[in-house]
């Protein structure tokens, strides 16, 4: 067994989940039942947030600061700093948000988190809101999770009959109201300041930063936007402490991750892995190494929006420093693997399709720079390529890092790196019009 | 005044105010950095990303490609708009913008004023390598005024910034995502904002063009403009006529920072057909007979003679205008002194009263009037005495700035209006009873802190208006409203004055001219005029440009005045000049130079457009031409403003200097001249 692999009392997160199904994704999601409110409690739930409301609410922050939790939405920004910036002193009704807009391509985690286990979420929300002392509470989750904002809005009443949401939890004089609000289902809506924006009924682009959201968010007053994943952490970190936390990651790493596999594995899945396992464990040993019998050939490590990485980079530790170290990001931590016999350049082609159709439209080289990128693409992929065309892909791929939001530099990871680490496959579309690897595409 | 910072701009220090964007500062200094989706009126949105240019926090500080219009100036920061980098960017991003373009810039009607093309050039971009089909777009019908043009659009949001967020209409609005960005209407249909027509002038390249210019049009270039002064209301927003060929072919705003600054209102964009209309007097007229003008003015010049001689003092009486300028209205008072007649102006006694009053407290410094620009900072508006949507629509404009920025509005008016929808509280009542209503206020505002008042729009006011830092009070000076009201509004403010907080109040009028007319030394009430011509004791009358004064209730078709000799000078065939027996054709406004007052009595000086065959002379010239037909030629020269009208002998001689393009001179009997530019 790699050093990754731990012992089950570790698996925080997906303990309830795996207490009630053998496996994650059995026959699809559908079919895991969601930990009810007994079980959960069975289980230990609601301990965290018993803690929690004895402590003062600075306390709750300083515990959170100091287990090193990072914001596992993407970006790695660490949790309790963030909700440092927020004004306590302020008057008015601050916001509590849980990002479940999940639309990251590959990434599948917030999704076995909701349906797994709903109240895990909600009782770290509670934490949450009572460490930042704010009464309202949105989860913002994907349209296509319709089942699971079914799940949250009934494990949500459930809290509430038990006293742990409305007014007065837990006779605390604290008072927390979480509502559920199912998004129209755009990848933009993710983003942090869109989403505010979406959840305020208007158009769903982003805002310009600063004001940031901890100062200036949701209806204008201080919001804390987190990720479910985030937010999960805070139930074991209150019940456990933060030095426990701490110890879990490898390297000096805190906390466990959920990490995926996807695209050319035997067994595309996801586990609970201390931050820090290296990219080969996980593909090898979780996801049970290729699927097709041949050799990886790239794999895109943080869903869609990062840029590649080679096999001679396998043994990258799966942590956010080392994976940026490497000259990508670690992003969700859910892997798309590719192998020999896939074509880069109808990959990318497939890729830019999706940033294509997601943009938002607000500024102008996301809008106008990705179309022409994948049609440029579309048509080499397709053997219709033209000397010119890496030539404006060049361009391009430098151009669109220069964008309103990080949506456009998103698209840029796995286009500069295709475009750089798989050139010959570009060019030699281009010059013979079929593809090097004859016959496969994915 | 906000704090001076230093930042460097391509190798050269500059001193700026602090708190602005880089791309604000760079345009100011007059450093052409290209953008599009920035406006000074609406803001940074960093949306075209077009502003790139390399910004270093400080010296020996790396600098990065950054959006100018997004980034804030701080101390020493270094600014090269020439980096390679930079210029490259700026390059491919109007590749970009071209991708979807139509270039039909022969064929389209911003061509010659296009900011597209102006940046496109200006960013050197010129080969296409784009080969892939264009987005194509289906346009909508938007009413009479806008032509739509959606392939042409760069996506910089403007339009909807202007119309939505600036000017909170409702029916033009951003759809769909991603490339396929679309501004238009739910629904093909006639755009209901007063203020659309500005669409035309935010919008950088030809998605929004002006449907009357299409349909008469030319380039911009072979337009003949000169700046002139919109006639239709009393904000006075400064403007620029553009015609050829004699005609008039568009009107746009003209920047003023003082009055409208970068916009204008519809009605006086769209509402200079006046000027081409068919009803254009192009030729005189005597006793039923056609003649040139010089003919005319001799016979006229005869008969008022004859008419002096027989019937003595008193027997000729004059009606002025305030559509006309201080110089027209000044020459028909000339005319009237030499022939020792009468004259009026305004249509009834009562707006004589309220217009003076009014116009007697904003000269003698009484009150507090606010500028357009003042009028956006207020934190608590009450309007009253009208409906200043139709009336004033710009300071309406001003007003919802007030709005954006969550001050509350309170409104007094006759009828529902659409600024209604943005008030704590709006109350419908006569004009006549809404002094009573302002007076409740004033004595809510004594105990504003007590709870249970009688009358709760009034207490609800009163109390908005106690804790106010920068209130104001709009009161619409009318004949209906009368002098109450004037003085109403004024009690209240004077009420509601505290030594460190000022209480600002406007009282707006009917027309351009309305104040300069106010002014005018020793008129008589328009009554007892209109009696003696109805009773035959006025033997001639001068009415002055009447036909454009189009609200005006008096001289009117109903009452024939068939004893009195009528002379029109006159520039549209209105109903003064259809019945008139002398007709002497004059410029219309747009033709003409001269000076108006505005609501703050703010003089502004206007210039005229090429005048149109057979017409050759302004009415003010017409009018002088008859003083000298009459063998007074002499004292015209010796005449002052200051012996006409109430203006003091110093700003008199002011008036003469006035440039077009200044902010004019506010006319204040007391204090001292409180700005002259230019
Ligand atoms: C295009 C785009 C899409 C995003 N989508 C998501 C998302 O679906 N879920 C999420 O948690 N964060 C998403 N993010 C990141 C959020 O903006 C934000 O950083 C995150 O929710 C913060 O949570 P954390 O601090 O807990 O990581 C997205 C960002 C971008 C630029
Ligand atoms: S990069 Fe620009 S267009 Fe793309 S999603 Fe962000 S704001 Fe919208
Ligand atoms: S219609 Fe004009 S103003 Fe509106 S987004 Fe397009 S280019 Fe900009
Ligand atoms: S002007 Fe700066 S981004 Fe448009």
């Amino acid at each position: 067994m790699a050093q990754g692999v731990r012992t089950m009392s570790e698996i925080v997160l997906f303990k309830n989940i795996q207490k009630n199904g053998p496996e994650l994704f059995p026959a699809g999601a559908a079919a895991i039942p969601a930990c009810g409110y007994d079980d959960y409690v069975k289980n230990g739930g609601y301990q965290g947030a018993r803690k929690a409301l004895k402590m003062a609410p600075l306390e709750v922050q300083q515990v959170v600061k100091d287990s090193g939790l990072r914001g596992r939405g993407g970006a790695g920004f660490p949790t309790g700093m963030k909700w440092s910036f927020v004004p306590m002193d302020f008057k008015g009704q601050k916001y509590l948000i849980c990002n479940c807009d999940e639309m990251e391509p590959g990434t599948f985690k917030d999704r076995a988190l909701v349906y797994g286990d709903p109240h895990q979420l909600i009782e770290s929300m509670i934490i949450a809101a009572y460490a930042m002392q704010m009464t309202q509470g949105f989860i913002f989750i994907r349209c296509e999770y319709r089942k699971g904002a079914r799940i949250l809005e009934q494990a949500a009443a459930e809290a509430l009959n038990h006293g742990w949401l409305g007014k007065n939890i837990q006779s605390s004089g604290f008072d927390f109201h979480l509502d559920v609000h199912l998004s129209a289902g755009r990848y933009i809506c993710g983003e942090e300041t869109a989403l505010l924006n979406s959840l305020e009924g208007k158009r769903a682009n982003p805002r310009s930063k600063p004001p940031f959201p901890q100062v200036y968010g949701f209806l204008g007053s201080p919001t804390i936007v987190n990720n479910v994943e985030t937010l999960c952490n805070l139930p074991h970190i209150l019940a456990r402490g933060a030095q426990w936390h701490k110890s879990l990651g490898l390297n000096g790493n805190a906390g466990t991750k959920i990490m995926g596999a996807s695209g050319r594995v035997k067994n595309p899945g996801l586990w609970e892995l201390p931050l820090g396992t290296p990219m080969r464990e996980v593909l090898n040993e979780h996801a049970g190494g290729p699927s097709r019998g041949k050799s990886f050939k790239t794999v895109i490590p943080g869903g869609l929006s990062t840029p590649m990485m080679t096999p001679d980079q396998f043994d990258t530790p799966l942590d956010f420093d080392s994976v940026a170290k490497a000259g990508s990001r670690l992003g969700t931590a859910c892997l798309i693997a590719f192998d020999e016999d896939d074509c880069m350049v109808a990959a990318t082609a497939n890729i830019m399709k999706f940033y294509m159709r997601e943009s938002c439209g607000f500024c102008t080289p996301c809008r106008e720079g990705i179309p022409w990128i994948y049609e440029t693409v579309k048509a080499i992929a397709e053997g219709k390529g033209e000397e010119g065309d890496l030539a404006v892909l060049d361009d391009m791929a430098r151009h669109i890092f220069h964008t309103f939001c990080a949506f456009a530099p998103g698209a840029q990871g796995p286009l500069l790196s295709a475009i750089t680490t798989f050139r010959h496959e570009f060019e030699f579309l281009i010059q013979k019009s079929q593809c090097h690897t004859a016959g496969g595409a994915s | 005044m906000s704090a001076k910072i230093k930042i460097t701009v391509n190798g050269v220090m500059h001193e700026a105010e602090a708190g602005r964007n880089i791309l604000q500062i760079l345009l100011d200094l007059g450093i052409m950095l290209p953008h599009f989706c920035y406006h000074e009126a609406l803001g940074a949105a960093g949306a075209c990303r077009l502003c790139a240019a390399m910004i270093s926090p400080g010296a020996g500080k790396p600098a990065r490609l950054e959006m100018a219009c997004m980034t804030r100036a701080e101390d020493g920061m270094i600014v090269d708009i020439t980096n390679p980098q930079a210029v490259d960017f700026r390059e491919k991003l109007i590749e970009e913008l071209m991708l979807n373009h139509p270039h039909d810039c022969p064929v389209c009607d911003e061509g010659g004023e296009c900011m597209l093309q102006d940046m496109t050039v200006l960013c050197r971009h010129q080969h296409r390598r784009n080969r892939f089909p264009k987005r194509t777009w289906r346009n909508q019908d938007l009413g009479p005024h806008i032509h739509h043009e959606m392939n042409r659009c760069i996506t910089c949001y403007r339009c909807v910034r202007f119309y939505r967020d600036y000017a909170l209409g409702d029916d033009l609005g951003v759809f769909g995502s991603r490339g396929r960005v679309y501004f238009g209407r739910m629904r093909d249909g006639a755009l209901v904002s007063e203020f659309s027509g500005n669409l035309v002038d935010v919008c950088p390249t030809g998605v929004f063009t002006d449907k009357h210019f299409r349909a008469v049009y030319c380039r911009p270039w072979d337009l003949q403009t000169a700046p002139s002064i919109c006639p239709h209301c009393s904000v006075g927003c400064n403007v620029l006529p553009g015609s050829r060929h004699k005609t008039l072919r568009r009107i746009k705003p003209r920047r003023n920072h003082t009055v409208n600054r970068f916009f204008m209102c519809d009605h006086g964009r769209f509402g200079g057909g006046f000027v081409n209309a068919d009803n254009r007097l192009t030729s005189a007229r005597f006793d039923g007979a056609g003649m040139s003008l010089d003919d005319a003015i001799t016979q006229t010049a005869e008969r008022l003679k004859e008419i002096v001689q027989t019937h003595g003092r008193g027997a000729v009486a004059a009606i002025g205008s305030p559509g006309a300028s201080l110089e027209a209205n000044a020459a028909l008072i000339l005319l009237m002194k030499t022939l020792e007649g009468r004259f009026a102006f305004f249509s009834t006694g009562a707006e004589r009263a309220a217009h003076k009053r009014a116009a007697a407290l904003i000269a003698n410094g009484q009150v507090d009037t606010p500028s357009l620009p003042e009028v956006e900072q207020a934190d608590f508006t009450l309007i009253v005495g009208g409906d200043i949507t139709r009336e004033a629509p710009m300071m309406d404009l001003a007003v919802r700035q007030t709005i954006r920025a969550g001050a509350p509005l309170f409104i007094i008016s006759p009828q529902a209006g659409k600024l209604d929808a943005f008030a704590k509280a709006a109350r419908h009542a006569a004009l006549p009873e809404q002094a009573a209503i302002v007076s409740n206020i004033a004595q809510a505002l004594d105990h504003a802190l007590m709870t249970g008042q009688p009358d709760p729009f009034a207490g609800a006011a009163a109390s908005a208006l106690a804790t106010a830092k920068r209130p104001q009070i709009l009161c619409g000076a009318t004949g209906a409203g009368g002098i109450a009201l004037v003085d109403a509004a004024h009690s209240l403010v004077a009420k509601a004055v505290r030594p460190e907080r000022p209480c600002r109040l406007v009282y707006w009028f009917p027309a351009m001219n309305s104040f300069g007319i106010s002014l005018a030394r020793n008129d008589e009430s328009p009554d007892t005029i209109k009696q003696d011509v109805e009773n035959g004791r006025i033997k001639a009358l001068t009415i002055l440009e009447h036909g454009a004064s189009l609200d005006s209730e008096w001289p009117d078709d109903s009452k024939p005045m068939k004893s009195c000799f009528t002379i029109a000078v006159d520039a549209i065939a209105g109903k003064a000049a259809t019945d008139a027996d002398a007709v002497l054709p004059c410029a219309s406004h747009y033709e003409t130079f001269g000076t108006v007052m505005n609501y703050e009595g703010r003089a502004q000086r206007f210039e005229g457009l090429p005048l149109p065959r057979p017409v050759t002379w302004s009415s003010a010239e017409v009018l002088l031409k008859l003083i000298e037909a009459l063998g007074a030629g002499e004292a015209i020269n010796r005449t002052e403003y200051h012996d006409l009208f109430e203006i003091p002998a110093t700003m008199s001689s002011l008036i003469g200097t006035l440039a077009p393009d200044s902010e004019g001179l506010l006319i204040r009997s007391t204090a001292a001249v409180r700005e002259v530019v230019g």
